[in-house]
């Protein structure tokens, strides 16, 4: 049975920005601003979350660790189903899916955040933090300008890979109607019904794509950090 | 200036540090040495309050170190340790200047002081001044430590086993540099180290430890001519007197008069004694040359001024 990619082309303006020229966003477009939104908000809840339970090691950090492990215990498809049908009984029915999605995909990864800027800033030399604080720097400072920027340095390369992860899982979105790139793709399919090869290959190539563009930008970037040699282990 | 009364710390069973009273005086640069394990890095830890004390009191200036903010107490008292010290993701300059800024000096002032400190340490601050701590040597980043430390002129030094990381002969210039920073800047400073030549080398006064107690505290030259006790003698060795002479440098105990000696045969200005009994007997030469760091020529040194050194009991 021979392909016809022609339907991708006939779909691409669909596939690609969904309705976002009458203001509905969709698509690829979607994809991508979720994954940004999401991380941008892994990223600051994750790392604010690392810092209380680097300063708090007690029972602060047992609990956030215990809160993390739930997060990271359950399938994210049901983080998704939890924030879908909670956010609607606690704010009204006014939020839109895409919104919930964010929320869920954010909650679970910033627990992978927490967990991997905590271990970051733990692997940093003793000595560092000593030195700091035997300078006349609060426990506080020396975490935020002398800790903190030398373990993130050392953890890029894992938060790239996060992000990539995260923009692979928008596509559970699809499950509660969002019309991003899975969803529109299967409406396609829906609608054209004798092409889902060529259309779940295109949608799956893009995602590739994204991921290992993404991928290969974070690795140069890595080498090029390399060159530099700036890593804390080197540190005198 | 320094001073610890009845000081003791217990870490979980293990008793570091057992009831010491200790004074470090106004000025003086006050080694402690013992093996590993004697609580010397613990002591002098206590000083900044990276460890506290579980009985007794230490006081800095004649104030109880509890009793101020731990911040106001550690902004007075520089800190130099081995290894890991320098700040890895901070320039050289940036490196020296922390304390200046938290301390709010305007910029100006800090990037003379850095300038200065830097020059003190004999790097080049044009040159050194941004580069990031990873380009160093082992040499060149304990050197910018001791610049950090001293950067907003703090009256009180600790210094944590600060030149055992380095390889012998840079071990040794450091030590000459910093005596003769020393010399000029006398702060109160305490220095942990294992070895006993380091010691006996740099010290106003040695304290030495042993599992937690002070066994000796002494000015070098009493330390090795009387030993309190068997692990003393045992600890500063069998060659005790060639330690004494290590104290002495050929600047002071040579002849100014230009000999007839070999010039293959030299030693240094600023070598000990204890360098130029060495040469002597690797030469079979009684008097050698000594030449200043250009290598001109600037006297001779013989074995009877070696025997006079060692006959006089002080420097």
């Amino acid at each position: 049975m021979p392909f016809d990619f022609t339907v991708i082309a006939r779909n691409l303006d669909y596939l690609l920005w969904g309705r976002t020229a009458s203001g509905e966003i969709g698509g690829l477009l979607l994809t991508v601003a979720m994954a940004v939104e999401s991380g941008i908000i892994a990223l600051v809840l994750g790392i604010a979350l690392a810092l209380v339970a680097w300063r708090w090691s007690g029972w602060v950090r047992r609990i956030l660790l215990a809160l993390a492990d739930l997060v990271r215990g359950v399938p994210l498809i049901f983080v998704i189903f939890w924030i879908y049908f909670l956010i609607p009984a606690l704010f009204g029915s006014s939020v839109p899916n895409s919104r919930s999605v964010v929320i869920a995909l954010a909650w679970f990864s910033s627990a992978a955040v927490l967990y991997s800027t905590l271990s970051g800033l733990l692997a940093i030399p003793r000595g560092q933090y000593e030195a700091g604080i035997a300078s006349g720097l609060g426990p506080g400072r020396v975490l935020w300008s002398i800790l903190l920027p030398q373990a993130i340095r050392n953890l890029i390369p894992s938060f790239i890979g996060l992000f990539v992860s995260l923009i692979k899982d928008t596509s559970l979105a699809f499950i509660v109607n969002v019309p991003e790139l899975t969803y529109v793709s299967s409406q396609v399919n829906n609608r054209t019904q004798v092409y889902p090869t060529e259309i779940f290959l295109f949608a799956g190539v893009v995602y590739y794509l994204l991921c290992e563009g993404l991928t290969l930008a974070a690795n140069s970037l890595a080498s090029a950090s390399r060159r530099t040699g700036k890593t804390a282990a080197k540190s005198r | 200036m320094i001073r610890f009364e009845g000081v003791s710390r217990k870490f979980g069973e293990v008793l570091a540090v057992d009831g010491l009273d200790l004074e470090v005086f106004d000025r003086e640069l006050c080694v402690l040495v013992g093996p590993s394990g004697s609580g010397k890095s613990t002591v002098l830890r206590m000083v900044n309050r990276l460890v506290e004390p579980s009985e007794g009191l230490v006081f800095v200036d004649g104030r109880e170190v509890g009793s101020l903010k731990v911040e106001t107490l550690r902004l007075g008292i520089g800190y130099v340790i081995q290894g890991v010290g320098l700040f890895p993701h901070l320039t050289v300059a940036a490196n020296v200047a922390v304390v200046p800024e938290l301390l709010g000096w305007p910029k100006g002032r800090i990037a003379r002081r850095v300038g200065d400190m830097l020059e003190l340490v004999g790097l080049d601050p044009g040159r050194y001044g941004r580069r990031f701590p990873f380009e160093l040597s082992g040499g060149e980043a304990q050197r910018v430590g001791v610049a950090r430390a001293l950067a907003s002129d703090p009256p009180i030094l600790l210094m944590d086993e600060p030149f055992s990381a380095v390889d012998p002969v840079n071990r040794l210039r450091l030590q000459t540099e910093f005596l003769a920073i020393q010399r000029t800047l006398r702060k109160t400073v305490v220095f942990v180290t294992h070895d006993v030549d380091e010691a006996i080398r740099l010290a106003d006064r040695v304290a030495v430890l042993k599992s937690g107690r002070l066994i000796q505290y002494d000015v070098p030259e009493t330390l090795l001519e009387r030993p309190n006790s068997p692990f003393i003698a045992d600890f500063v060795g069998a060659d005790r007197a060639l330690k004494r002479l290590s104290r002495f440098t050929v600047r002071d105990w040579m002849q100014p008069t230009a000999g007839t000696t070999d010039a293959a045969i030299a030693v240094d200005l600023d070598a000990s004694l204890r360098d130029a009994l060495s040469t002597m007997l690797g030469s079979r030469a009684r008097t050698i040359r000594v030449h200043d760091r250009d290598h001109r020529p600037a006297g001779e040194i013989g074995l009877q001024d070696i025997e006079r050194a060692a006959e006089c009991g002080t420097r």
